[in-house]
């Protein structure tokens, strides 16, 4: 009675799979791959690069709306960091958001020479009811810095016995390595369960643009509206395009989620995400995190380098306001 | 007490699994499951990376990714626009995107300057990252297609991967770029070798 988590798949070769008896393999191996899955299907839950002022010496916080897997499972976090002058310590802590904040990591004193890169890598288990993080960069004395990106992956470790909310369920080898055990149908289809049950359940990042979120609107390094990007209201400013890989795909769709702000008393439809020469979602600016739901119709339908250019355009509310675009992230599953 | 299903109650009046219950469907289901696995294995989008990548300290930024299982090479999609670091006069040149990935090198960064990436940005001097820039103010190239793992020198090429069975985070450092984004274009085609 073992759950078997293989660090990597084991091939089955089509020899294999040619007349094979009624035995435990290859259907065994194959189970045991999806069990492989459970620990290592790790598209990035946020990968993102800041746009923020560079070569400061106050803390820069950050929050990015997510969608976690339903397991609560550890996620890897890995953190970029490039220092200016000092060798002050780095702080990140990490805050997940469900009904309040709660810190899931927290370590102030990453060591952090003076002119150089810092590659900082943790474990954050995040719950399946959190809507957002924060992140916060801090550095001792204060010294400068600037951070430049993080990537969340899921790192939930082996497999473990019982049904996730997921739908996931281990493979335990007990029922099929015992003599003359049956092959059941179950058994067949679990395999592919399980690694359907992945897919849909860890959400996939496909774009994001990040920008300062501390309640201080002035830390905002770009904003629609203020003297040096001044514009008229009915005119989108372009924030962002980059091009997003959906292999495979030919239409598709992916939720967008949003936080903004602006200074008016209220506004509708500031910014917007969508595909080139495509649809697009547009959000308020209210300071939640808002959601939509974007079409994609892939360039390059059904190959491997499939994907669509994505356009992130703000506006301002009214003439001599501002909107200020914290972060918008886009996730996309297969079988959306 | 139970009733019975009625026949129409089943995908199918003669479910595959009772009709061929012998060694040819279990290869079928074996066979099917399997594949499920390993494709899923492999199913990675890749995000479309937005930020500033010119203001001030920004002209270089370092970000992980993760590289999906059998692939060999990627190629990257680069936005580029006009900016501090590349405010030239109109006509004139901006300079090369670089981009310099763990695997194109030593294992770290920074890589070998011979095995920095570099991609003509296909635009010449326009304004500022934002202002009120139209989109056609900004460009997307994509890198090069050359399959070249031992450049004498940097050049536009494919970006190489390890080729794995199990996803690799790879570490990558982008100068001059106001987008970001990998597509896979190579996987290995004989997954025994990996």
């Amino acid at each position: 009675m073992t759950i078997t988590t293989p660090t990597a798949p084991v091939v089955v070769t089509e020899a294999d799979l040619l007349l094979p008896a009624a035995d435990a393999n290859p259907l065994q191996t194959i189970l045991e791959n999806a069990n492989h899955a459970w620990a290592y299907y790790a598209p990035p839950l946020v990968s993102a690069v800041y746009t923020v002022a560079d070569d400061l010496t106050r803390d820069r916080v950050f929050q990015i709306p997510i969608v976690p897997s339903a397991d609560g499972i550890d996620y890897r976090c890995e953190h970029h960091i490039q220092t200016g002058s000092g060798t002050g310590n780095l702080g990140i802590v990490v805050e997940e958001y469900d009904s309040g904040w709660n810190t899931i990591y927290s370590l102030t004193t990453i060591t952090a020479g003076a002119s150089t890169w810092v590659e900082h890598r943790h474990i954050a288990t995040i719950s399946a009811t959190s809507t957002k993080l924060r992140i916060t960069y801090s550095r001792a004395n204060p010294d400068k810095f600037t951070p430049h990106s993080v990537t969340i992956y899921p790192e939930p470790g082996a497999a473990t016995t019982g049904t996730q909310s997921s739908g996931f369920e281990a493979f335990d080898d007990g029922l099929l390595s015992a003599a003359g055990a049956p092959i059941t149908t179950e058994h067949v289809n679990r395999a592919a369960s399980n690694m359907h049950a992945l897919m849909r359940d860890r959400r996939q990042c496909v774009a994001s643009f990040v920008q300062e979120d501390d309640s201080s609107p002035g830390h905002v390094l770009h904003d629609v509206g203020n003297a040096s990007h001044a514009v008229a209201t009915d005119v989108r400013v372009l924030y962002g395009r980059a091009v997003a890989t959906l292999p495979w795909q030919t239409t598709t769709s992916i939720d967008v989620y949003c936080i903004a702000t602006h200074n008016h008393t209220s506004g509708s439809d500031l910014v917007r995400l969508g595909q080139a020469d495509g649809a697009e979602v547009s959000f308020n600016a209210d300071g939640t995190v808002e959601s939509d739901t974007l079409t994609i119709q892939c360039e390059r339908p059904g190959a491997l380098d499939a994907g669509a250019e994505i356009v992130l355009q703000g506006s301002i509310p009214a003439s001599g306001k501002t909107t200020y675009i914290h972060a918008v992230i886009a996730y996309w599953r297969p079988g959306d | 007490m139970r009733k019975p299903p009625h026949l129409n109650a089943w995908p199918s009046a003669t479910p595959k699994i009772i009709d061929t219950p012998t060694a040819p469907a279990l290869v079928e289901y074996l066979a099917t499951a399997d594949a499920y696995v390993m494709a899923g294995l492999a199913c990675y989008a890749q995000p479309a990376l937005m930020f500033d990548g010119t203001s001030g300290g920004l002209a270089t930024r370092r970000v992980a990714f993760i590289v999906p299982p059998y692939s060999e090479r990627m190629r990257a999609w680069v936005t580029r626009s006009g900016g501090l670091v590349d405010s030239l006069q109109l006509g004139a040149q901006q300079n090369d995107t670089t981009i310099s990935a763990e695997s194109s090198g030593s294992g770290s960064l920074p890589v070998a300057a011979a095995e920095v990436i570099t991609t003509p940005p296909g635009i010449a001097g326009s304004s500022a990252y934002l202002g009120t820039a139209a989109p056609w103010a900004s460009v997307i190239t994509r890198t090069g297609a050359e399959d070249d793992d031992s450049p004498s020198s940097a050049k536009d090429r494919l970006l190489e991967m390890t080729g794995a069975l199990t996803p690799t985070v790879e570490l990558m450092e982008i100068g001059a770029a106001q987008g970001f984004g990998l597509s896979v274009v190579r996987q290995s085609q004989d997954l025994e070798t990996l």
